[in-house]
C-alpha cells in the first residue's frame, strides 16, 4: 500500500464539525453518525483544515508535544486512515501555501494517541420513543407535595 | 455530598426510571446532599429551572438538538452542560440512561470530569455496547456500574467481562404503602395483572391460562390494569375465550391508586415474555401481601421465591400458569402464607432505607475510586 502522503480536507459537502471546548465534535450528515476526537486529534483535524500537507501536521504535533516524530507519523497516519474510511475527510490537491493554524494557548495536554470515538448507535437510540406521556396532569404538579 | 444526577426524562414524564427518580433523590436531599438533576425536554412548556422537593431540575433540549444535526446548537448546548457543571462541582456524576442525551455528559466532561456511576436499569442491547457506540463509550467510561438486580449484572458481563470488577448490585426499595393490607377476597377470587399493556408484558398468555381456572372457579375474574398497544387485541383474545365477562379491563391506574387496586385483588400474575430488569409489580404485591405468579424472566426471579412467596412458571407456558393459579385458589391458607412471607421479604430486601444507605454508598465509592 502506498504511504499515505499529501493534503487533505474536510468533506464539506457530507460533515459539520467544530472544535468545543478543546474537543472536536463531527457530524455525518448523510446518516447521523456522530464523532469525536480528543486534544490532539482535534489538532490535528485544525491543521489538516488548515491546508497543511501531512508531513506539516506530523512536524507540527511533534514539535507541539515534545514526542518523538516517530511515533506521531505512526498514529496521524492511522487516524488520518480512519477518518478517509469513514468519508470525514477528502484527499486534496496542493491548497497552495497553508493558512496558519493557530496554537493552542498556553501548555498543551500530554500526548496521547489520537483516537478517533464514533457513535454509529446515535440514530438508533433518537429513533427510540420518547416517554409516554399522558398521566402527568392528573399525578403530578412540580413544586408540590407528594 | 454534590451530585449531578443525569437522566433522559424526569417528572412529569412517567416511568421506572422517573419513579425511582423522583422517590431517591428527595430522600437523598433530606439527608444533606446536594442533588442537581440534568433530564431532557420532552415537551413543551416545562420550565428549563425549577425545584423538586429540594432537588434542582435543568432541563436541556437534548434530542432536539440533537434530531437536528445542527452542530452550532450542539456545541451551546454542551456549553451550556459545561458551565452547569463547573457551578455545581459535582463530586459524583450518576448517570441514569443509556440514551442520546449521554453525549452531552461525555462531550461536557474532559476537563473536569467527575468520576461516574452509572446505573443500569434495563438489559444491553447487545448491539449496541461496540466500542463504536455511545453506550459503548459511556460504559467503559464509568468507574463504577450498578445494576438493579442480578440478572441485568450477568446480562452486562456476558457482554462486557471486564465489567466482573467493576460492577454490583443494589436493588430498588420500596416504601410500604400507606394503605394497609386487607384480606385477600376467597369468595370471588380476583387475579390481577397490571402494567402496560405491551405484547412483552405477556397479558395474553394471562388471558388464555384463565379459560382453563374459570373451569375451576366460575366466579373468578381477571383485571387487568394499564394501558397500551395491546389492548385492542387482548380484549379481542378474552371475547374469543369466551370470558368477556370474567376478564375486566380497568385503564390506566395512578401510582397512588395501586395500594388499593392490589387490596382488592387475591393474588398477582407476572407472565412476563421479556426479561425484566426489576419487577417493581411483583414487589408492589408483596407489600400488600399477595403471593404472586410470575415468570422465569430476568430479575422477577429474584423478587419472587418459588414456593415461599409465590410462584414461579416458564416463560411463555400458560398451562403452568393456570396450574399455578388453580393451586392457590384451592389453598388459600397456603397463598396467605406466601403472601405474608412476600411482604416480609419486601420489607427487609427490598426496604427503601436500605435502598437510600445502599446508593449512598455507592457514591462514596465512587468517589472513593471504586476497584482502583
Amino acid at each position: 500500500m502506498t504511504e499515505l502522503q499529501g493534503c487533505f480536507t474536510p468533506n464539506r459537502e457530507d460533515v459539520a464539525a467544530k472544535v468545543i471546548d478543546g474537543e472536536l465534535m463531527v457530524i455525518r450528515l448523510s446518516d447521523g453518525t456522530y464523532y469525536s476526537m480528543d486534544d490532539v486529534g482535534t489538532r490535528v483535524w485544525e491543521l489538516i483544515d488548515g491546508g497543511h500537507d501531512l508531513l506539516a501536521v506530523i512536524r507540527n504535533i511533534a514539535t507541539s508535544y515534545a514526542v518523538a516524530v516517530e511515533q506521531v507519523a505512526s498514529d496521524v497516519r492511522a487516524l488520518v486512515q480512519e477518518l478517509l474510511a469513514e468519508g470525514l475527510i477528502l484527499p486534496a490537491g496542493d491548497s497552495g501555501r497553508p493558512r496558519v493554524t493557530e496554537a493552542p494557548t498556553g501548555e498543551p495536554a500530554p500526548y496521547q494517541s489520537p483516537q478517533l470515538h464514533i457513535y454509529r448507535d446515535m440514530g438508533n437510540l433518537l429513533a427510540l420513543d420518547p416517554p409516554t406521556p399522558g398521566i402527568d396532569d392528573l399525578l403530578f404538579k412540580e413544586g408540590s407535595p407528594e | 455530598m454534590r451530585i449531578l444526577f443525569w437522566t433522559d426524562w424526569f417528572l412529569p414524564s412517567i416511568g421506572g426510571v422517573e419513579v425511582f427518580s423522583a422517590r431517591l433523590l428527595p430522600a437523598l436531599a433530606r439527608r444533606g446532599h446536594r442533588i442537581t438533576v440534568v433530564a431532557g425536554h420532552d415537551r413543551a412548556g416545562l420550565p428549563d429551572e425549577t425545584d423538586f422537593l429540594g432537588v434542582t431540575i435543568r432541563r436541556f433540549r437534548f434530542h432536539q438538538v440533537l434530531a437536528a444535526n445542527d452542530i452550532g446548537r450542539l456545541a451551546e448546548t454542551i456549553g451550556c452542560v459545561a458551565r452547569l457543571k463547573q457551578a455545581v462541582a459535582p463530586e459524583v456524576i450518576h448517570l441514569n440512561t443509556l440514551g442520546p442525551s449521554v453525549l452531552f455528559q461525555l462531550q461536557s466532561s474532559t476537563r473536569r470530569s467527575a468520576p461516574v456511576l452509572l446505573t443500569l436499569h434495563s438489559p444491553l442491547a447487545a448491539e449496541l455496547v461496540g466500542a463504536d457506540t455511545l453506550y459503548g463509550r459511556a460504559l467503559r467510561s464509568a468507574r463504577w456500574v450498578n445494576c438493579n438486580s442480578r440478572a441485568l449484572r450477568v446480562d452486562l458481563c456476558r457482554h462486557l467481562p471486564e465489567m466482573e470488577r467493576r460492577s454490583s448490585v443494589v436493588y430498588y426499595g420500596m416504601e410500604p404503602p400507606a394503605l394497609p393490607p386487607v384480606p385477600r377476597p376467597t369468595r370471588d377470587p380476583v387475579v390481577l395483572g397490571y402494567g402496560r399493556l405491551v405484547a412483552d408484558k405477556g397479558f395474553d398468555l394471562a388471558v388464555h391460562a384463565f379459560a382453563a381456572v374459570q373451569r375451576h372457579f366460575p366466579s373468578a375474574r381477571l383485571v387487568l390494569a394499564g394501558e397500551g398497544a395491546a389492548r385492542p387485541d387482548l380484549e379481542r383474545l378474552a371475547a374469543e375465550c369466551g370470558l368477556a365477562n370474567a376478564v375486566r379491563f380497568v385503564g390506566a391506574v395512578a401510582p397512588e391508586d395501586v395500594p388499593a387496586l392490589i387490596n382488592a385483588s387475591s393474588l398477582v400474575v407476572v407472565p412476563s415474555r421479556w426479561d425484566e430488569p426489576f419487577g417493581l409489580v411483583a414487589l408492589e404485591a408483596a407489600l400488600m401481601a399477595r403471593p404472586v405468579i410470575a415468570a422465569r424472566a430476568g430479575g422477577l426471579v429474584e423478587v419472587v421465591q418459588d414456593g415461599v412467596t409465590g410462584l414461579l412458571v416458564d416463560k411463555e407456558s400458560p398451562g403452568q400458569l393456570a396450574e399455578a393459579v388453580i393451586r392457590l385458589l384451592r389453598d388459600p391458607i397456603a397463598a396467605d402464607r406466601m403472601g405474608a412471607a412476600g411482604q416480609n421479604l419486601a420489607r427487609e430486601l427490598f426496604g427503601w432505607e436500605r435502598c437510600v444507605d445502599e446508593y449512598e454508598r455507592l457514591y462514596q465509592w465512587t468517589l472513593d475510586g471504586g476497584d482502583q
